[in-house]
């Protein structure tokens, strides 16, 4: 071997040494601070309206930006008209609604709790006489309008639209005889609560990175959003100029996925990084 | 003696019958054939109404200086207080309107207050509505869009749609105006969110584009949305939104889902089951456990559990049997979720009703106090469904042995929702 073949040959090992140093090789938590998530999972919605309340545990879809909730609702005293009054009625609520994430507000859109399995008692008065009335269902839905978490004050608020809601009965002495009445209730505002704690998360995500002598980055990576811990995330990602872009797609549970742009400090860099989470595509 | 009390009764049945046939013709004709001559007569006041609750909203036009006094008591609740907002922004007029925005008052109350203005039908409430699109706080401006929106004039229609493509203003802005026009009765509605959604570029606002069109009436969309579901171009993840958006607003029937069950794309086979899941009128349960039989994609497979925890199967044996067969915590719960709901309408006694207990709600608590936050989540949500002894004691060891105190809190919710 002449020497300047051997300089040369110095020359790539040395330049190949610190661009491997410079390269993500280690244990990388990026800072994703100001990254917030806001979560409706665990939060409970009880108010009253229109005479009736209720109670609903959110749920947050895991395959979807759904959230929906299931609970109860019951009433007393809401109807008379001096002649038929529905003393009292209960049941199952089913929640339903899309999330979504619109700059700092997060709005649960086409939210409607419609009635399931409600039964009821009352009385219908009849020249001097009282009859026992057996409600034999219950039927329509609350639709809430604009149902904003505001992630600036930590409010959550909307508007129940003005609706109806359909009671089927029979008189206890005539139980083959069904009827109907549609009861009319106004709109009501909903809320404004403040949101229990927890309902905005920032994320943590911790890395283990190798970076290939031809600039190709893998890895594993560990993610905590609040209390979803332990979400586990496989790395893929090229480097190029200094910055390696790389994508974080969740293992278990599916259907979180992130990309990042990171220096060779394992800093995130420029403004084009994504987070994808319980059907939000959050940019930071 | 009983003569007399026959021909009493007569005269009531057919004082009934006369009155009954000036009442709703709809809900006379659904049951009129089980009504006996006295009987019906007696029940007639049981029909065809339509009232307002005993404790519902302010009925009548507000008096202003009594309104005025209780809008900035400090002692009624805030929620009082927006109602009564809301009835002088219905029923006020601009004199009104403005003494109250002068007040000092929570900026909900005042949001409330300009929202409601919309829907007082006066003709000058654009034009005040309109002043506040420049107001200096973002709450305000958001609330005079929802109610230019809720004015249903064409032109008020046309100038918040045109702010979609100021340059600047802010994503809570451009998105409340998309949200606003899907709910909006402007005739016009429809086209300018069509052709806000042609120019739009932002994540965020294409999103709420698409939920605004879910909102219209499905004759005038119609096109549009065949189109973007048949589009190859169109991201998988987007068809899905559009399917479970058309269900989420009631745009559509059931039959509408049909052939995106058989898509190839997992993700549009997702978006038609959740569709499924939230249509308010309609059976679809039956065709959802059909689906399951076939679908073999895991995640495509939770969405079908999460519109089967939403509409009943009709068939809780055969749902209790795919159940068994999972083996994934996540999707054996949100498979007992749905083996819950099949159970709507069962009386106690019921076999089913007795397995569920038996099998599922132990078992729910197993997945629940072992499992992820979700796990556990999703675990109390399924026994919320079904009230049992059972599932009391399975919500009780959730409520005090889970370590993840969300979780806890929501079986201590659900308990306590139980014992009412």
């Amino acid at each position: 071997m002449n020497t300047k073949a051997l300089l040369l040959a110095l020359v790539f090992i040395t330049t190949s040494f610190f661009t491997s140093l410079a390269q993500l090789n280690g244990s990388y938590s990026p800072d994703l601070s100001s990254v917030e998530i806001p979560v409706f999972d665990g939060q409970d919605l009880s108010d009253t309206i229109s005479a009736t309340s209720y109670s609903i545990g959110l749920v947050q879809g895991i395959t979807s930006s759904s959230v929906t909730g299931y609970g109860t609702v019951s009433a007393s005293g809401f109807y008379d008209d001096g002649q038929l009054s529905i003393n009292s009625f209960g049941g199952g609520l089913v929640f339903t609604s899309k999330a979504t994430l619109r700059g700092s507000i997060a709005t649960l859109v086409g939210a409607k709790a419609t009635l399931s399995g409600v039964t009821g008692s009352g009385s219908y008065y009849y020249y001097g006489s009282y009859y026992s009335v057996t409600v034999s269902s219950v039927s329509g839905a609350f639709t809430i309008k604009n149902m904003n978490l505001d992630l600036q004050s930590g409010v959550i608020s909307g508007l129940v639209s003005a609706g109806s809601l359909k009671m089927s009965g029979y008189l206890d002495d005539y139980p083959n005889i069904r009827r109907s009445i549609s009861v009319r209730y106004g709109s009501e505002a909903f809320g404004p609560y403040s949101a229990p704690a927890g309902s905005v998360i920032t994320p943590l995500i911790g890395m283990d990175l190798q970076t290939s002598s031809a600039g190709v980055v893998t890895g594993t990576a560990t993610g905590t959003f609040g209390n979803y811990d332990d979400v586990a995330f496989t790395v893929k990602g090229k480097r190029k100029s200094g910055v390696s872009a790389i994508t974080l797609t969740s293992v278990n549970p599916k259907g979180i996925s992130a990309t990042m742009n990171l220096n060779d400090a394992g800093e995130i860099s420029g403004s084009k990084n994504t987070l994808k989470i319980l059907g939000y595509t959050l940019k930071y | 003696m009983a003569v007399a009390i026959a021909i009493g009764l007569l005269a009531v049945a057919f004082f009934f019958f006369f009155l009954g046939a000036s009442s709703h013709q709809k809900q006379r004709e659904s049951d009129s054939s089980l009504l006996g001559p006295d009987a019906s007569a007696e029940f007639r006041g049981f029909e065809g109404k339509e009232s307002e609750p005993t404790k519902s909203g302010l009925n009548s036009i507000p008096d202003s200086s009594v309104e005025l006094a209780k809008l900035s008591d400090p002692n009624l609740s805030i929620k009082s207080r927006i109602r009564i907002a809301q009835e002088i922004g219905r029923k006020g007029g601009i004199e009104l309107w403005r003494s109250v925005l002068t007040m000092m008052l929570p900026m909900n109350i005042r949001e409330a207050l300009l929202e409601s203005i919309g829907s007082s039908g006066r003709f000058e409430a654009s034009e005040f509505l309109r002043g506040y699109l420049g107001d200096p706080e973002q709450g305000m401006r958001r609330a005079a869009i929802r109610g230019l929106a809720a004015t249903g004039r064409e032109e008020d229609a046309q100038t918040i749609g045109s702010l979609m493509g100021k340059q600047g203003l802010a994503i809570e802005e451009s998105t409340e105006v998309a949200l606003a026009l899907g709910g909006s009765r402007a005739p016009n509605a429809t086209i300018i969110l069509l052709q806000a959604y042609s120019q739009a570029d932002r994540n965020e606002l294409v999103q709420c584009l698409i939920l605004g069109l879910a909102q219209r009436p499905f004759g005038q969309t119609e096109g549009f949305f065949q189109q973007m579901l048949s589009d190859s171009t169109t991201g998988s993840d987007r068809k899905k939104e559009v399917l479970s958006a058309l269900g989420q607003f009631d745009s559509v029937k059931e039959d509408f889902f049909a052939p995106y069950l058989q898509s190839q794309d997992p993700e549009v086979r997702s978006g038609a089951y959740l569709g499924l899941g939230v249509l308010t009128e309609g059976n679809p349960g039956p065709r959802l456990l059909m689906a399951l039989q076939s679908e073999a994609d895991p995640q495509a497979r939770l969405s079908l559990y999460e519109a089967l925890g939403m509409k009943s199967s009709g068939d809780p044996w055969a749902m209790n049997r795919i159940a068994l067969g999972e083996k994934e915590p996540i999707h054996r719960i949100l498979a007992a979720k749905a083996v819950a709901r099949s159970l709507q309408g069962r009386e106690p006694t019921d076999a089913a009703v007795v397995e569920f207990g038996r099998v599922w709600a132990p078992e729910m608590a197993r997945l629940a106090i072992e499992g992820s936050n979700t796990e556990g989540l999703q675990a109390v949500s399924a026994l919320r469904i079904r009230k049992s002894p059972e599932v009391r004691e399975a919500l009780r060891q959730i409520s005090t042995r889970s370590q993840d105190t969300k979780v806890q809190a929501a079986a201590q919710k659900a308990l306590l929702g139980m014992e009412k």
